[in-house]
């Protein structure tokens, strides 16, 4: 082994020039590697934790479906032809995921969308999370600014509407959406069709960290949330009715009912004669009965679970999959990137990107160091055949050119790994701005202070090691093949 | 018993579309410890006789025997096995590897093997061989630092450094003036005696010729003339 690297070794110095150009494409490579492959990382790691931390939590919890479903609703070509399921056995699934030693917090959430419309004029779209108001502020404390007004109380009715959404109608529609305005919600859903909701609006928020998609977002009282999406509310209480609406109905009773319209009509008599106007009047007049804050425990699309520690993912995830089997309970958990929707994607899909042209350029460098090697060894061909024929056996001299490949590759490499770890030090202390909404969603947040990723370090060494041995091995398969005589005749 | 037999041997190279038949059923034997030369011209076919003595060539027909043993069947492996372990070469233009000095172009061969040698012992071997060729004062300097001369004594003793039983020498003063050459021959000789190792000269330099026991001369591929000499009652020579 002493002697391959003191050849090896002396054969490189010999050969400045080649070892030069073949050691700089290297170093090159390697800082293009390990800087590219770092700032990737960090960058979805800032994705992630963005995501995780404001929106998604590590997990999210829904019912059985095929396609991709995110927290905005299926995000394929089958999105209008059906419902994004509601978790089955919600209460069951809730009191099993809060058993669990991991999981730090919880959070229910609808999905739907609706078409606004303030008066007659329809300003719009938006994408509405349907939330438990104190739930969901609970959860993602950090990532809510409101512009103006509150959120709505538990039990309310309301809206708090995306700034971006009002700042839009403001621009295009000359409307300015208040707090207190009340707008008309219009949702179309498969089951029931569609369904207009008139709701106040009680707030108007941002979040802290968003992205074009994020900036869609309203939030909706559960209640309303439910109707557009055209969830079947498991909700049932006693109705309490005021003495004027107990003298509306009258008699009447469920056999009344059933029995049709004329019986209605004939049946239906009252000591007291009602005005109608009068009822409607009353019921205006009438505050709404506050109800009690209490857990809503009708239909919910997503159940999101926010772990203790993300390491415990991979265990939940498992867990759960026994409970809904053992219980025969048909939902499914999605990983945060599942459920965080297109642009969360993007990041991956461009470090995919990045990737493939890593890919290129480690194969263009393998070429490029194949030559110049194969320039080298043939070159020697005839003191490898000299070698050859004093005793050495064709694996000495393999082991001799991949000994000079992987000492230029690995001298390179490292020089490479050094570079591009200061190159990501300088980056990390002054932090690259996001100059614009495409950046930041890549980078995760507005600004992205990139590590030296061990994984990135991970990937440079095996890209040094397989060009390294690539390399070698058909320079050294050409002079191996050469019987020593002539291998020495090529002098 | 012969330690090299040649039987009917032929070589013939594909120039192409033209076929050259440098060697023509050529057969001989050379003994044990013998000191001898295979002469003839340019392109009589000496160098390809002695590359299929050392293993590094092959006969298109005919069988080479290396202590008993034909070549013809050997893996590369073997062969190899055999070049390291029977065999030493001192090339006409010395092929020496440039990056390793005079000391570690010795040593080489040894490093090639898996017997383990005592390092100490090693060491003085590789110094009595560099003292025998005369370059106790080069030890350290590499190839492109020495004369042809010192180029071909530190082939010699590279080629004598595994102590092989027979050592192979391709025009070996061919590259060297007079002096020098006969300086080396002396070497030869000297080792021939000591270590009985079987030396075969590929030569047309008459002074080489002189001083062999056993003389096969060539002409276009055949030999025409075998003889021995040197020692009066023949000793030597094959029945």
């Amino acid at each position: 082994m002493k002697i391959l690297l003191r050849i090896a070794w002396r054969n490189l110095r010999k050969q400045r020039t080649k070892t030069l150009i073949v050691g700089v494409i290297m170093v090159v490579g390697i800082v293009v590697l390990v800087v590219g492959n770092s700032l990737m990382d960090s960058a979805t790691r800032g994705v992630e934790r963005s995501y995780t931390k404001n929106y998604t939590g590590h997990l999210i919890i829904s019912g059985k479906h095929n396609g991709r479903l995110t927290l905005f609703g299926f995000q394929d070509m089958t999105a209008m032809e059906r419902s994004v399921p509601h978790i089955p056995e919600y209460e069951q699934v809730l009191e099993y995921v809060r058993s669990l030693p991991y999981v730090e917090q919880v959070n229910p959430q609808i999905t739907a969308s609706a078409l606004l419309s303030i008066g007659d004029e329809a300003v719009g779209a938006t994408q509405l999370f349907g939330i438990d108001p104190v739930q969901y502020r609970s959860m993602f404390p950090d990532n809510i600014e409101l512009v103006a007004g509150e959120f709505f109380a538990p039990g309310e009715q309301g809206i708090v509407l995306s700034a971006a959404v009002a700042e839009r109608i403001e621009r295009r529609h000359g409307i300015t959406i208040k707090p207190g305005d009340k707008v008309l919600l219009t949702g179309v859903s498969v089951q029931t069709g569609m369904r207009i909701r008139e709701v106040p609006v009680t707030g108007i928020f941002r979040f802290v960290q968003s992205n074009p998609q994020l900036d869609m977002i309203s939030l909706l009282d559960a209640a309303n949330a439910r109707d557009l999406a055209g969830l079947v509310v498991g909700h049932a209480e006693v109705a309490e009715l005021t003495e004027q609406e107990q003298a509306f109905l009258g008699e009447l009773d469920i056999d009344c009912l059933l029995s049709g319209l004329d019986n209605l009509i004939v049946e239906a008599e009252s000591e007291t004669v009602l005005d109608i106007e009068d009822l409607f009047a009353s019921l205006e007049s009438e505050p709404a009965p506050s109800a009690e804050y209490k857990e809503d425990t009708g239909a919910w699309h997503f159940l999101i679970v926010r772990l203790t520690d993300e390491k415990y993912v991979a265990r939940a995830a498992a867990d759960l999959a026994s409970f809904f089997a053992a219980n025969d309970i048909p939902a499914q958990t999605s990983t945060w990137l599942q459920g965080a929707g297109v642009t969360a994607e993007l990041g991956y899909g461009i470090k995919n990107i990045f990737n493939g042209i890593v890919a290129v350029i480690a194969v263009v460098a393998v070429i490029i160091i194949m030559n110049t090697l194969v320039i080298s060894v043939t070159e020697r061909t005839a003191e490898i055949g000299t070698m050859r024929a004093i005793g050495a056996q064709k694996s000495f001299v393999w082991k001799m050119v991949l000994c000079e490949t992987l000492l230029l590759t690995g001298i390179s490499g490292a020089v490479g790994i050094a570079v591009g770890g200061a190159i990501l030090g300088v980056l990390n202390t002054v932090g690259i701005k996001a100059t614009n909404m495409f950046y930041e969603i890549i980078f995760g947040g507005p600004v992205l202070k990139p590590q030296l990723s061990l994984s990135a370090v991970f990937t440079a060494v095996i890209v040094v090691l397989v060009v390294g041995v690539v390399a070698s091995s058909y320079p050294a398969s050409i002079v191996m093949k050469m019987p020593p005589v002539r291998a020495m005749q090529s002098e | 018993m012969a330690i090299i037999e040649l039987q009917d041997v032929h070589k013939i190279y594909s120039l192409g579309k033209t076929e050259v038949h440098a060697v023509k059923g050529v057969s001989f034997q050379i003994a044990s410890g013998e000191f001898a030369s295979v002469i003839g011209p340019s392109g009589s076919g000496k160098s390809t006789i002695l590359n299929m003595i050392g293993c590094i060539d092959q006969p298109t027909s005919g069988v080479v025997r290396i202590n008993g043993t034909a070549t013809s069947g050997m893996s590369d492996r073997e062969l190899t096995k055999l070049r390291h372990q029977s065999l030493g070469f001192i090339f006409q233009s010395f092929n020496l590897i440039p990056v390793l000095d005079v000391y570690e172009n010795i040593e080489f061969p040894l490093l090639l093997g898996k017997t383990a040698i005592p390092k100490a012992e090693v060491r003085d071997w590789i110094m009595y061989l560099i003292e025998q060729v005369g370059l106790s004062g080069h030890i350290h300097h590499r190839p492109n630092e020495l004369s042809g001369g010192q180029r071909q004594r530190v082939a010699i003793a590279r080629a004598l450094v595994t102590r092989p039983a027979i050592v192979l020498a391709d025009e070996p003063t061919a590259n060297l003036d007079s002096k020098t050459g006969q300086s080396i021959l002396e070497l030869m000789r000297k080792m021939n005696a000591e270590l009985n190792t079987t030396f075969i000269f590929s030569t047309h330099d008459a002074s080489i010729v002189g001083i062999t026991d056993h003389v096969i001369r060539l002409l276009d591929g055949t030999i025409v003339e075998e003889r021995y000499q040197n020692k009066a009652d023949g000793a030597g020579a094959m029945s």
